[in-house]
């Protein structure tokens, strides 16, 4: 898969606080008038997916997939909040925007794409998810452009959010928008490209793996205990981790994936993404993928 | 390549196994119940196909989840090298938002009881791959463990990616679970919309349509490879998304975009429109939904339309869960060799397409599905029927 763009906007908070940066300052260069109707979900979603294709005419039938660990939140719970707490009905387009897929219409709309859309979440997976699904339809040749896109909202107010998500008061709280442009076509113009998505089911296989790639430099879209640093430190010599905070809230591998894309684009060296799945103490699953200078 | 049908299960109003199910759709039952809510500022009541357990159980969900994959996975006799090539596919509208609402409505009582509660959280339980993730490792199933949420796509999509990383070799078999259960969101939001039966009636593509009648359920649909033994054998050849952002609401009334998706599953499984025996229409018996797939159906298969039913005034519209659950119904009338058909429809001359009111034999051979949401994601799937003396030929 040849990366003709990528664009990551990633923001953290403290729970404490009680505004959010505004987004539309993102999405008016490419869309000028206001879009009517839209919430932050569906914003980080415009946002990143208009600034990734920053303008480049796209095929009718560009594959869309989109992630997200949690889907639309501060919707939800203002319907929720409207029906128990004040015993209304909801307002139809309130309803409408506590959708998975709403985001992906706004998006689709803009783009004038009408092929293949989907919302897929695999947990801290989900960026990971998308990016499967997007290679699986490439390398089958349904299609020559996809547009992956992993977001998740920080819902106000912010300590409640915490609560959602189940991290400290102290920590800080993530909201992202991950996005990568990609292509089939032999006539695309890359840098860079990305290889096939592979699942392990523990650092075992993943390790196994790992040796067969002679590639010297991983990005981890986690934080490794001692065990696994140390474990991949005996088959890759430079383990990093991601710089952005809060990676394992939302479907933000793909910020790590993009920060490695910028390294082996300056240093034309090969690397691999990793990211794991370790929610809810059950054993992880593991996704890799090998990223090449062109 | 194709992925066989190895295992089906629903549990919806019809009933609590496939073969009730498909014995009362087959019956013509219609067991929709009022569904109140006392508690708004103007109360209200609404139709609802609901199981047969209580609703006020939000957590229900979890276990027909869990019971249904239990016993697929029993039923299969996969050992542990089967499992771990296993994937999980769910789809979804509304994931466990019931179980986020009753904890809401709970901790509201109790604050309003003890001003010292904790604060009530709204859609305290986020995270669609949450149960998935539960049940890939619990069976210790295959790492590809997909949550679909694409509105009333959701497990037709989950279907489709089954068949497509069956047949890419990622993965032996997939459990494809569609579910969609109570929750006040949903069933007010389309209220809202005012998109729900007035008449308590679902008629898809009758001339006295007026809305549709939602409704919860539980379906699996286990994909892996062809059973030579099966005296039937049902194989999901293939299919299409296609994105219509013409409306958030409703396609496009001339019906273009829904005979994109067709005719783009036609050719993803190289079917020709003349080779289909039946058709599944996605028939929400909403105005617009009905005129825009009427018009679409018409457009693809010209003169010369075959068998059309619709599954949805039997079990009520199942949103996310109804892919799989209606893909299980009609192939459990499939592997009985019969045709479902909608008796007592009335035919709307506007639309022009008549839905089979006959109950007769199912043709071996290709059938398409539809499958159309909110948010413009549309799906349509091509199934084949093959009987065990025609497989032998």
């Amino acid at each position: 898969m040849k990366l003709i763009s990528h664009y990551s906007l990633h923001h953290s908070f403290t729970a404490d606080q009680t505004e959010l940066p505004d987004l539309r300052a993102l999405i008016a260069p490419w869309v000028p008038q206001r879009i009517r109707r839209i919430d932050r979900y569906i914003e980080l979603c415009v946002a990143g997916g208009l600034n990734c294709v920053a303008g480049r005419p796209l095929p009718e039938d560009t594959g869309v997939y989109l992630a997200t660990r949690a889907g639309a939140v501060s919707t939800p719970a203002e319907v929720m909040e409207g029906i128990f707490a004040r015993q209304d009905t909801p307002m139809p387009l309130h309803f409408v925007n506590t959708l998975g897929n709403t985001a992906g219409f706004y998006l689709t709309q803009l783009l004038k794409t009408r092929g293949n859309t989907l919302v897929v979440a695999q947990e801290q997976l989900s960026f990971d998810a998308a990016l499967m699904h997007a290679w699986l339809d490439l390398q089958q040749g349904r299609i020559h452009t996809a547009l992956v896109g992993g977001f998740d909202e920080a819902a106000l107010p912010l300590a409640q959010h915490a609560r959602r998500l189940g991290v400290d008061a102290q920590e800080e709280i993530a909201e992202g928008s991950h996005w990568l442009l990609l292509s089939n076509d032999s006539s695309a113009v890359a840098s860079v490209t990305l290889g096939n998505p592979i699942y392990f089911t523990d650092l075992t296989q993943t390790l196994a793996w790992l040796r067969e790639q002679d590639v010297q430099h991983l990005r981890c879209a986690f934080t490794p205990s001692a065990d696994e640093q140390s474990q991949l430190a005996t088959v890759v010599c430079d383990v990093g981790v991601c710089s952005q905070t809060g990676i394992s809230q939302g479907a933000f591998s793909g910020g790590s994936l993009i920060e490695l894309c910028g390294w082996v684009e300056q240093n034309h060296k090969s690397g691999i993404h990793l990211a794991r799945n370790f929610s809810q103490g059950n054993v992880g699953s593991y996704c890799a993928l090998r990223v090449d200078a062109s | 390549m194709t992925a066989a049908i190895r295992y089906l299960d629903a549990r919806s109003a019809l009933g609590s196994s496939l073969d009730e199910c498909v014995d009362n759709l087959l019956a013509g039952h219609k067991p929709w119940r009022w569904q109140d809510f006392p508690a708004l500022q103007e109360p209200l009541r609404l139709p609802y196909f609901a199981l047969a357990d209580s609703v006020a159980d939000a957590t229900r969900i979890y276990s027909h989840l869990h019971e249904m994959t239990a016993k697929a996975i029993t039923a299969q006799g996969l050992d542990a090298a089967q499992r771990v090539r296993t994937g999980l596919f769910i789809g979804s509208s509304s994931y466990d938002v019931g179980v986020s609402e009753a904890n809401y409505h709970q901790a509201l009582e109790q604050q309003a009881l003890d001003a010292g509660a904790p604060d009530p959280l709204p859609m305290g339980i986020v995270g669609y791959g949450k149960m998935a993730e539960r049940l890939r490792a619990e069976f210790k199933l295959s790492p590809h463990c997909y949550s679909y949420s694409t509105a009333c796509t959701s497990s037709a999509n989950a279907l489709l990616y089954a068949q497509r990383l069956i047949a890419a070799g990622l993965i032996d078999q997939a459990l494809v679970i569609g579910i969609e259960f109570f929750n006040q969101t949903t069933l007010l939001g389309f209220h809202s919309l005012g998109l729900i039966s007035p008449s308590q009636r679902l008629a898809p593509f009758a001339a006295d349509r007026d809305g549709l009648v939602l409704g919860e359920a539980c379906a699996l649909v286990m994909l892996g490879r062809p059973d030579a033994a099966a005296p039937v054998q049902l194989e999901l050849c293939g299919g299409a998304i296609a994105t219509d952002n013409h409306s958030l609401t409703a396609a496009i009334a001339d019906g273009s975009s829904l005979a994109s998706v067709m005719t783009a599953a036609l050719a993803e499984t190289g079917v020709a429109a003349g080779d289909i025996k039946g058709i599944k229409a996605h028939g929400t018996a909403s105005l617009m939904n009905d005129e825009a797939e009427a018009a679409a159906l018409k457009q693809l298969f010209a003169g010369d339309l075959p068998a059309v039913f619709a599954l949805k005034q039997f079990c009520g519209h199942t949103l996310g869960a109804c892919g799989a659950l209606e893909l299980a119904l009609a192939a459990g009338c499939l592997l009985r060799n019969r045709l479902p058909s909608n008796p007592g429809y009335q035919f709307d001359p506007a639309l022009g397409v008549a839905l089979n009111i006959q109950a007769g034999a199912a043709a071996d051979g290709h059938y398409l599905f539809n499958c159309f949401a909110f948010g413009g994601n549309n799906n349509a799937l091509v199934l084949r029927k093959t009987s065990r003396a025609e497989a032998l030929q």
